[in-house]
């Protein structure tokens, strides 16, 4: 307990650098919200931006801004976006809650799947199966997301009809988790498929490696049995690895996946990341970037905790 | 065993955050019954009329927008909203139709119009419309804290009492003034024979209707929960990110639409409209014009097009003195190979242009259109350099904010002409504000930028000429021919000094002037009667959306 306090409390400063970083960042970015909304096809004249940039608080030195902003958030207020006007935590709320969705979705499939395939070829080492995975395993870990995304919709949704071209639900229909499942098979599935293959790989390097072992032979010279010796010995050495991996993927959970959401018009996380970033909407990049940056401490905590309970001589003091 | 629990909780707790993310959206307490009988109500009413389009797709498109606020969205706005005046269906004559207004009219000097309103209108919710509605939207989007940059009204300055109003000075504007109830007149400080051609986006709001202050005109819920408008239909459910539906409008003075329901479906990406399209969950998409040569002949579609009304250029910064001299600037008109671009890049989709009009009825018919000549590219880029002006240390960088895959091949094109004859440009694709802060932020620091120009056939922006320009060019001529513009009280007049400043541009060669392109909108052959048009920020156009239907 004492180390988790810990290491909460040298989260706390970090995650304020963060924010002082990306803050610093994003207004580095050449122009502002008011560039975006100029159509240059129709023009505008400088006192109207002059003016816009006032309304906004546009025109105020960044640290003044920065400040502003930090004094918002610590009071739990994330601001409006200055494309719509939305209140950035309901945007967040509306967003992180469909982008878990569809990593959280993704992320298991990848880690059921991954990982006992992982173990599947692992013990077959050298066999057609290992041969057959392993080379499926580089087309997945190669293969860009747009192109995945593409390729499924063009297939499954363009050429077969099976599955939606995209959206999260049929339109004029009620909503129903049905209707929503039916929609997440395939940017999930495109998802899952990177995901699949990087945990397998990594599951079966880890296997062939523990397998080696002096204790793995040990194992076996003392009479267990095969499933005994696989489970209990080899998997769970195996495991701290794949948890590492798992531990790092986390992230996505609310990051986000820009290509897939976009190639499947999923409105997460992803997509709205660069559209904030396009339109130089302030508030809602921090928004997304001190959610960000909070998933990603909390699952490195998360992660190392995940050691002691994946390895029992591992003990934080 | 320990570990095992926590590690059997883990796994029913992540199983739970994936469910209760799967599950809909529980809807605020105050509106949940309502969009339960809303629900049933949808659930009995026999639907079978429905079209879904990607109506915000493409540069006519304003992303879940909402009124005013840059110029663009009006395909999808004016199926709820009604304009003053509208385009008509092609634009191909530049005429405008009766929309709101049934006529129009100026006093002798073009200070004063009156425009006639179209009598019976009524807004979604049964109250009738009036000439007091229209007043009423000019000053609550021109109120003096609503940051609103794109008034419905083109130079909304040129109305007497906007600026003091819009400064906090006035409580209304003096130059809008109701007459009656079917009657608006507005006011000018200077004569302007083409006011019409400003006023197709100045929509009417409800006053009685809408609940927010001018300062939450783009933060407020009600643009996609309860809008009233006039046009041919009403709202009926909103997903936000997803898509917008309407139902029709029973009191539309135009007749009731005989669809059941009428669908906008938000995308982020052009692609995934066109593969929507192609997979059947969609009717309609906008489409660039290097994806619509793939629908061609296809018996399932239909294919509109039209000229896009912008035109694309090279803008010259001539704060830096080598564009100063026309030679310099007409050796780009030489040396780029043109007619091949809109041959082979275009497919032919492009049409050339000799100025910045966009319209072809003010091109000048002895205009030069510079035929491809490298030849006399290098001999004017010589004679330049032979009187010490050279494009050597030039920072040849074009900037643009066109980053389609179509502008990257123009460009490249455009790179490798102009390296035939020695000169090395270097397009560089950027987002808007980053092109904004390179060209118009930092302005000697920049030569060349690839952009496009648009405006309408009864006015033109002088933001390009007048004194103090941006771009640097100090030609009184230029203000001249604008002047001679202004003072035209005649549709000839205007034709001929529009005409003039072409020409002059065309001779000039003040911006290389490249072409105006073709844009497209693609529809299933299941929509009869259907009518799209590429229109500039997406018109308002006459579509006449109360009679599309399905087969």
């Amino acid at each position: 307990m004492q180390y988790f306090l810990r290491r909460v409390l040298i989260n706390i400063p970090v995650l304020f650098l963060v924010t002082i970083v990306i803050y610093l960042l994003i207004n580095l970015a050449p122009g502002d919200p008011v560039d975006f909304f100029v159509n240059e096809e129709i023009g505008i004249t400088k006192e109207d931006l002059d003016f816009v940039r006032e309304r906004y608080g546009l025109d105020d030195p960044l640290p003044i801004r920065y400040v502003k902003w930090l004094g918002q958030v610590v009071q739990g207020d994330l601001g409006f976006r200055f494309k719509n006007g939305d209140d950035v935590s309901e945007v967040l709320a509306v967003r992180l809650r469909r982008t878990f969705l569809l990593m959280g979705t993704a992320l298991g499939i990848g880690i059921a799947v991954g990982v006992s395939l992982g173990i599947f070829i692992g013990l077959r080492q050298y066999s057609v199966w290992d041969f057959t995975f392993t080379g499926l395993s580089f087309v997945g870990i190669s293969m860009p997301a747009f192109i995945a995304g593409i390729f499924g919709l063009y297939i499954f949704s363009v050429k077969l009809g099976w599955f939606p071209s995209g959206g999260m639900r049929t339109i004029g229909k009620p909503e129903s988790i049905f209707d929503l499942m039916y929609h997440l098979v395939l940017p999930a599935g495109t998802l899952a498929i990177f995901n699949l293959a990087t945990f397998m790989r990594y599951t079966r390097f880890s296997m062939l490696e523990v397998r080696g072992e002096d204790y793995v032979r040990t194992a076996k010279a003392k009479g267990l049995k095969p499933p005994a010796v696989t489970w209990r010995h080899v998997f769970r050495n195996a495991l701290l690895p794949v948890v590492t991996v798992v531990g790092l993927s986390l992230p996505t959970l609310v990051a986000g996946a820009l290509f897939t959401e976009t190639i499947y018009s999923w409105p997460g996380m992803g997509a709205l990341l660069v559209d904030a970033v396009a339109a130089r909407d302030y508030p809602m990049v921090m928004g997304i970037m001190l959610v960000t940056a909070l998933v990603v401490l909390s699952a490195n905590l998360i992660t190392d905790l995940a050691y002691a309970v994946a390895d029992p001589r591992i003990r934080y003091e | 065993m320990n570990r095992s629990k926590f590690l059997s909780l883990a796994i029913v707790l992540m199983m739970a955050l994936l469910a209760a993310c799967a599950a809909p959206a529980a809807a605020p307490a105050a509106e949940e019954a309502e969009d339960s009988a809303d629900m049933a109500d949808a659930m009995d009413e026999e639907v079978e009329q429905v079209l879904i389009g990607g109506f915000d797709v493409g540069p006519g498109g304003d992303p879940q927008g909402v009124l005013y606020n840059n110029g663009a969205g009006n395909v999808w706005f004016v199926k709820i909203f009604t304009p003053l005046i509208i385009m008509d269906s092609t634009f191909s004559n530049h005429t405008n139709e009766a929309a709101l207004a049934v006529s129009w009219k100026p006093n002798e000097d073009a200070t004063v119009w009156t425009f006639n309103l179209r009598e019976g209108v009524k807004w979604h919710d049964g109250e009738d419309f009036t000439a007091s509605d229209l007043k009423w939207t000019a000053e609550f989007v021109a109120a003096p804290m609503a940051a609103v940059t794109h008034f419905g009204i083109g130079q909304p300055q040129q109305i007497v009492g906007w600026t003091e109003y819009n400064d906090g000075e006035a409580d209304e504007i003096t130059g809008i003034r109701v007459v009656d109830d079917l009657t608006l007149e507005i006011e000018l400080s200077n004569p302007n024979p083409r006011f019409y051609d400003s006023v197709r986006g100045y929509y009417a709001l409800p006053e009685h209707a809408i609940d927010f202050e001018p300062t939450e005109i783009f933060s407020s819920d009600w643009w996609f929960s309860s809008p009233v408008g006039t046009g041919p239909f009403k709202f009926h459910s909103f997903e936000k990110d997803q898509f917008m539906t309407l139902q029709p409008n029973e009191l539309y003075w135009d007749g009731t639409p005989e669809l059941d329901q009428l669908v906008n479906r938000y995308f982020v990406d052009e692609t995934a409209a066109v593969l929507a399209l192609e997979s059947g969950d969609i009717d309609f998409t906008y489409v660039s014009a290097d994806v619509a040569s793939r629908f061609e002949g296809n018996p399932d579609y239909q294919i509109f097009s039209g000229p896009s009304f912008v035109t694309n250029m090279f803008n010259y910064n001539f704060l830096n003195d080598v564009w100063k001299d026309k030679r310099i600037r007409q050796a780009f008109m030489y040396g780029i190979d043109r007619q091949s671009i809109i041959n082979d890049v275009f497919n032919g989709t492009a049409q050339a242009t000799p100025c910045q009009d966009p319209y072809p009825t003010f091109w000048p018919a002895d205009a030069n259109y510079y035929e491809y000549n490298p030849e006399k590219a290098r001999e004017l880029l010589d004679e330049a350099a032979a009187d010490g002006v050279t494009l050597d240390g030039v920072n040849l960088d074009i900037p643009t904010y066109y980053t389609s895959q179509l502008a990257k091949d123009i460009l490249t094109v455009m790179q490798a002409n102009m390296a035939d004859i020695g000169v090395n440009l270097n397009p560089t694709f950027l987002d808007v504000p980053t092109w904004r802060t390179v060209v118009d932020d930092n302005a000697a620091d920049w030569n060349i930028a690839y952009r496009g120009a648009g405006g309408g056939p009864a006015s033109y922006s002088s933001i390009w000429y007048v004194a103090d320009n941006q771009w640097g060019i100090d030609d009184p001529n230029y203000v001249d021919l604008f002047n001679a513009m202004d003072a035209s009280q005649t549709a000839e007049d205007y034709r001929a000094a529009r005409t003039a400043l072409c020409k002059y541009q065309n001779d000039e060669a003040t911006f290389a002037y490249w072409w105006v392109s073709t844009r497209y909108g693609i529809a299933t052959v299941d929509i009869e009667d259907f009518h799209y048009f590429p229109a500039p920020g997406g018109g308002p156009y006459v579509d006449r959306s109360q009679d599309w239907n399905m087969k």
